[in-house]
């Protein structure tokens, strides 16, 4: 069950910058939080918490990069914008070839980083949605019965009702009575839509 | 005969006996001898030399109980004990680089009888002449080593300068980002402000905390920026006396820029109560800036876990203070050993490798040494001392 208030994660060890980042986000009606360092950060943050992850890319300890490491080995998906200094723009692009978002260049114009912002939420949301559906998908594969879910593998991958009766040494009748109650559990009206919704269950994984 | 009993008949022609000259020449030895040793031993004191050589003359002449000397030099008189002018004196030029500087003159307190030239010899005004000629190279040879300790100087001073923009130059991106951080903030605490006055939802204090902190970092880049022009101002040395931890204190934030930037974490261990040295303050921490960048690249390869600098102040010896700079470094191999303070020593792509070579200079221009040692657990320690105020005062 995820937050439904996104909240923008600023980690970043120079306090006036982490602070006048936090005013400007407060100052357009957004909700912060603010750490100094990505081990302050990591200890705090739960999984369900949404928003996105403003980030410096240099800091003493664990660096940017590394936090984004380990938020890809937690299985987070916090889209992650990049503050950059001068001349970090080849390690910036690294980063966002590892999976951030974007990367902003310090001093930065107020409207750009907000723009950046608003573009990771939307991510985030999208994100979130789509971990529901997969995992209410997910939820009803799970209810299906042991023979239920026999059924449902033969059927998308297109075998007909006279051989999975056959493969499965059951009468065509109570073939017909399994695939019924997929479909049910399932929710789905056709076969193609059952194929997909299996599909995309699958290949999440 | 004459009254003292020495044999008279000095005319032209009949010379003294044997044993008489031998007697002269020996004095004359003596003299000369006596002058290169008071020479040798004034350490390069001019009046020295001078005074002690006035003393020594009037031994070497026939009537040493009447006898005193003088030198007039350099605006300066010297003079052997009760000298008095009187009509009885022998005088000799004293030239430097063939001018006139001065005379050397012997004068005898009362009359005493004729010889060659009143009551002098021959021999004796040799013998001045020869000493007035010692002195003319003596002041020579003072005035060309004062040159060339001079040039040695100037030329040490305008290396250091040199090295100490090159370090700063090694320090550049360190620095833009360090200026570049309360630029920052700068710009998003206005940008912030804008907006929230935009939005019509605050109160005049926030405004005015928002303002506060503008100025303040706006300050602090100033700040940096002067502090910057301060080390890279070409100075004379200017030694006073100083808190070793202030000097530290005041270039930590930039050198912990430099070690951010390199992934590479600084720590200063700086106890209190320390006693003060006499140094010339930015040639110390130009030293402990170079020794610092040198631990962040002798680093570079190294995983994270070993990646600390460490920079410790002590004072082991009320006389002394310590100061060191420890890397986790894979360690200097033992061929270097010889080389690392020469000058162009580097291993580093484009390094000048003039700073370990400047650094010793400094240093050692201060009383003090620098060196290293191995650390058992790996890496380096380089460690300089540097004489406490109160040991340089009893100098």
């Amino acid at each position: 069950m995820s937050d439904t208030q996104q909240t923008v994660f600023v980690v970043d060890d120079d306090t006036a910058v982490a602070d006048a980042i936090r005013l400007l986000l407060r100052s357009v009606g957004l909700g912060v939080e603010v750490y100094g360092s990505a081990n302050e950060f990591l200890k705090s943050h739960s999984p369900d918490r949404g928003g996105c992850l403003v980030l410096d890319v240099r800091m003493p300890g664990m660096s940017g990069l590394d936090l984004q490491q380990r938020l890809q080995e937690i299985g987070s998906k916090l889209p992650i914008i990049f503050v950059t200094a001068h001349g970090d723009v080849p390690m910036a692009v690294n980063a966002v070839k590892a999976g951030a978002v974007d990367f902003i260049q310090k001093p930065f114009r107020d409207q750009e980083l907000l723009d950046k912002i608003q573009e990771a939420l939307e991510m985030d949301e999208r994100n979130r949605a789509e971990e529901e559906e997969l995992g209410a998908i997910r939820n009803r594969i799970r209810s299906l019965t042991h023979r239920e879910t026999e059924v449902m593998e033969f059927v998308v991958a297109g075998k007909p009702n006279k051989n999975i009766a056959r493969e499965m040494g059951i009468s065509q009748r109570t073939v017909e009575i399994h695939r019924a109650r997929v479909m049910e559990k399932m929710e789905v009206r056709s076969v193609s839509m059952l194929v997909q919704l299996v599909m995309r269950a699958r290949t999440e994984e | 005969m004459a009254s003292d009993g020495s044999p008279t008949g000095r005319d032209t022609g009949i010379r003294p006996p044997i044993a008489q000259q031998l007697k002269e020449r020996i004095k004359e030895l003596d003299c000369l001898f006596g002058i290169s040793d008071i020479v040798e031993n004034a350490g390069g004191s001019l009046d020295r030399i001078l005074q002690e050589t006035v003393d020594l003359l009037p031994r070497s002449w026939d009537h040493t109980e009447v006898a005193c000397a003088r030198i007039v030099l350099g605006g300066k008189e010297f003079e052997s004990e009760g000298f008095v002018r009187s009509s009885w004196t022998q005088e000799s030029e004293i030239r430097v680089h063939g001018e006139l500087a001065g005379t050397i003159e012997i004068a005898y307190r009362h009359s005493r009888p004729p010889k060659d030239e009143g009551p002098f010899t021959r021999e004796e005004r040799r013998l001045l002449k020869a000493v007035a000629e010692r002195m003319g190279h003596v002041v020579e040879r003072l005035t060309a080593d004062e040159r060339l300790r001079e040039r040695e100087e100037e030329f040490r001073e305008r290396m250091t300068h040199v090295t100490r923009i090159s370090t700063m130059g090694e320090m550049a991106s360190s620095i833009a980002h360090e200026v570049n951080q309360p630029l920052t903030a700068v710009a998003t605490y206005a940008q912030a402000c804008r907006r929230m006055l935009e939005g019509g939802m605050v109160e005049t204090p926030e405004i005015m905390e928002v303002l506060e902190r503008i100025g303040e970092e706006a300050l602090r880049a100033g700040d940096i920026i002067h502090r910057l022009r301060g080390m890279v101002r070409k100075k004379e040395s200017e030694m006073a006396q100083e808190d070793i931890n202030r000097l530290l204190e005041e270039i930590a934030p930039l050198a912990s820029v430099d070690a951010r930037l390199n992934e590479v974490e600084l720590r200063f261990f700086l106890p209190p109560g320390l006693p003060e040295i006499l140094a010339d303050g930015v040639q110390v921490q130009q030293v402990v800036l170079n020794l610092i960048r040198n631990g962040i690249d002798a680093m570079e390869g190294n995983t994270p876990d070993r990646r600390t600098l460490d920079v410790r102040v002590s004072s082991p010896d009320p006389k002394w203070i310590l100061v060191s700079v420890t890397d986790q470094g894979c360690g200097l191999p033992l061929e270097s050993e010889k080389t690392l303070f020469e000058p162009f020593f580097t291993t580093k792509q484009g390094g000048l490798g003039l700073g370990l070579s400047i650094s010793r200079s400094i240093i050692s221009a201060h009383g003090g040494q620098l060196s290293f040692l191995r650390n058992p657990q790996g890496g380096t320690t380089f460690v300089f001392s540097l004489p406490t105020a109160s040991e340089t005062e009893d100098e």
